[in-house]
């Protein structure tokens, strides 16, 4: 299909490995605050990992540092960063471009600003496949077409020629969608792709991404618990900077271990014919430079102890999946 | 002295020009609240639920119909007599960000209806000020204090506090929690749960998300292109959706229970929502319904009773039967 000789894929090889990634950014007298303060974690292809967070969780950050894309003067640091084999963590900027698209992709929340506003559909797709693919015009644009089929695209042909503005916002994140498979990376990375949308044309796109999975292995970036739920199979909980609680859905959502993971569960509404008043969260969560090396939940979290605002907890597993708390829920 | 409902939306049609076309936001939309009564109203943009909210609050003059407020007809009265009603209805906004004036205090913004209004002196005033952001969870103080010293929850609290500062009758919400965090919205609705029956209120709340709507909610209206097309007691319209677009809904509703999730029936729509400028005729469901037939394209479905209380546009209502799969 390709002209490259591409490796087959092989479901359950390890396609992306993160171990202790931080993001900084310059606080002013020579200080930095750290907005991701330590994440590891990997995925394999064929698997769907939900990062969840509120905003300010670091979980854009997350997703950007993978991609090389988190803005200046951001600093990313990683023991590593390996994307299909490939330490992304020590690219430089002129790298960065041959590996961004090709090995790693990106799904943005707003198409309309991920995409090129003054050219078409076609032209921007067949830009991205004769970056890494050596094709000819006419084989570049047999295969945009192709994508734009493939992501459920009506009239792909016609749709090869209109510009986004023309397109409504579901097309147009199916768009974003073709763009980021177009050259069958290994890794996608999604953040916020449904939160624009409608309901119901957000079941459309998370129907695709999750077709996408069985080729690739993606990473959904979300705020929406039941989202994640809808189609991951590991979903990791952020807070302040760091995963608190990573696991399999049905561990994670079902017996949530982690104080902040429950919290969010029992805050958010569902269709239960017996219906349980929503308890929230007290209080907000800390801005970056008020966490220090304690847990970071601890002022809001109900199961707080003593020794929760002097040390921080490590991410472990203990019994079952990782959870980063001295007083986890009981299962 | 109330009889019949609090409010009564009586085949209201709200029109507006675009261009040289006419798109028609709602389009004959009847809709009785009974006092104390908690309605919400669901739909995706371009359902026409936010323009129904709005032309409530008289922000719009429907084109055609009546809205009764207590027995009395809104859009009969000019500016003038319509002013000791508004007192009695209130709207709060998805947006608390741009509802506060950011160069107002916070006690200027919560006193600024009773002002207005001519309720009370200012010491009056100022103590029921203090009193209303005490009643949303916020310290008395922040009377003092700027929108921009707080965070996106506590605004929201602020225009609640705003909006019941003439103490209405009727609240008008349109997605009050949906530019919050998660663990901020369920403190919002909270306390819109708690002020509502302090304040003996009764609500009309607009939102997207259904499961928010379930929560809060007696009975719901469904919005599809203007209209309505399944209205009931909440429990029912989400336990045995009658209209196809309900049970999809419903269906595309994500839920943070993977059990639920994998019992649910999925049902995923094919398409965009059409225009509304440009609605399909007959049936406006049926370019998009997953159990379409021919009539469904001729004659469009009246909105009949089906059971007490219950209403649905639909030729072959109930055919897809509950999507949710129950414990």
């Amino acid at each position: 299909m390709t002209a490259e000789a591409a490796p087959q894929p092989v479901r359950g090889d390890r396609v992306l490995e993160v171990e202790n990634l931080r993001v900084s950014f310059p606080a002013g007298r020579g200080e930095t605050v750290s907005v991701v303060k330590g994440v590891s974690f990997g995925i394999s292809r064929g698997e769907a990992l939900g990062i969840v967070g509120e905003s300010g969780s670091g979980k854009t950050m997350t997703a950007l540092s993978l991609l090389g894309l988190v803005p200046s003067p951001g600093i990313v640091q990683a023991e590593r960063i390996v994307v299909d084999g490939i330490d992304v963590s020590k690219l430089g900027r002129r790298q960065w471009p041959a590996v961004r698209g090709k090995n790693i992709a990106m799904v943005f929340q707003d198409a309309l600003s991920g995409l090129n506003p003054v050219r078409t559909v076609g032209s921007t797709l067949v830009e991205a496949i004769r970056r890494h693919q050596e094709l000819s015009a006419g084989e570049a644009k047999e295969l945009a077409i192709r994508t734009i089929r493939s992501v459920g695209i009506p009239e792909p042909e016609a749709r090869f020629e209109v510009y986004p503005h023309q397109l409504s916002g579901g097309l147009r994140q199916r768009v974003m969608i073709a763009l980021a498979v177009v050259n069958r990376p290994s890794v996608v990375v999604a953040d916020e792709p449904t939160t624009a949308l409608d309901a119901t044309i957000q079941a459309q796109i998370l129907e695709l991404l999750e077709e996408l999975v069985s080729d690739a292995a993606l990473i959904l970036i979300t705020h929406d618990l039941g989202v994640a739920a809808s189609i991951c199979d590991r979903v990791a909980v952020m807070y302040a900077g760091r995963f608190v609680e990573i696991g399999s859905v049905d561990d994670v959502l079902s017996k949530p271990r982690h104080p902040y993971t429950a919290g969010l569960l029992a805050a958010v509404p569902r269709f239960e014919r017996r219906k349980r008043a929503l308890v929230p969260i007290a209080g907000t969560p800390p801005s970056p430079e008020e966490v220090g090396e304690w847990c970071a939940f601890a002022p809001r979290c109900p199961r707080a102890l003593e020794r929760c605002s002097i040390e921080r907890p490590p991410l472990e597993a203990l019994e079952g999946h990782p959870v980063a708390c001295w007083n986890p829920v009981e299962r | 002295m109330t009889e019949g409902p609090l409010l009564q939306i009586d085949d209201v049609v709200v029109r507006f020009r675009v261009g040289r076309r006419r798109l028609t936001a709602v389009d004959h939309v009847s809709l009785n609240i009974a006092k104390g009564e908690r309605v919400g109203l669901v739909g995706e943009s371009g359902s026409g639920k936010t323009t129904l909210g709005l032309t409530v609050m008289r922000a719009h003059d429907p084109d055609h119909g009546r809205i009764l407020f207590d027995g009395v007809d809104l859009t009969a009265l000019n500016q003038r007599e319509l002013r000791p009603l508004r007192k009695r209805m209130q709207m709060i906004f998805q947006d608390p960000y741009a509802s506060l004036d950011p160069r107002m205090k916070v006690g200027t913004i919560v006193s600024e209806p009773m002002r207005v209004h001519g309720l009370g002196t200012k010491e009056e005033i100022r103590e029921r000020t203090e009193s209303l952001l005490q009643a949303v969870g916020l310290p008395r103080n922040a009377v003092d204090r700027y929108p921009s010293q707080f965070s996106g929850g506590q605004k929201q609290r602020i225009s609640i506090a705003r909006a019941l500062a003439l103490d209405p009758e009727l609240l008008v919400a349109d997605e009050p929690v949906s530019a919050l965090d998660v663990s901020i919205q369920a403190q919002v609705i909270a306390i819109l749960e708690e002020v509502r029956q302090q304040f003996g209120l009764t609500s009309l709340i607009i939102a997207h998300d259904l499961a928010l709507v379930y929560q809060v909610t007696d009975r719901i209206a469904v919005m599809y292109l203007g209209q309505i097309v399944e209205t009931g007691p909440t429990d029912e319209v989400v336990f045995d959706p009658q209209h196809p677009y309900t049970a999809s809904l419903l269906s595309a509703s994500p839920v943070a229970d993977p059990e639920q999730e994998r019992k649910r029936q999925r049902i995923v729509l094919y398409g965009d929502p059409p225009s509304p400028i440009d609605p399909p005729p007959a049936c406006r469901f049926h370019t998009r319904c997953p159990i379409a037939r021919p009539i469904c394209s001729e004659h469009a479905p009246p909105l009949i009773d089906v059971a007490p209380g219950r209403q649905v546009a639909c030729h072959f209502a109930g055919e897809i039967g509950p999507v949710l799969g129950e414990e």
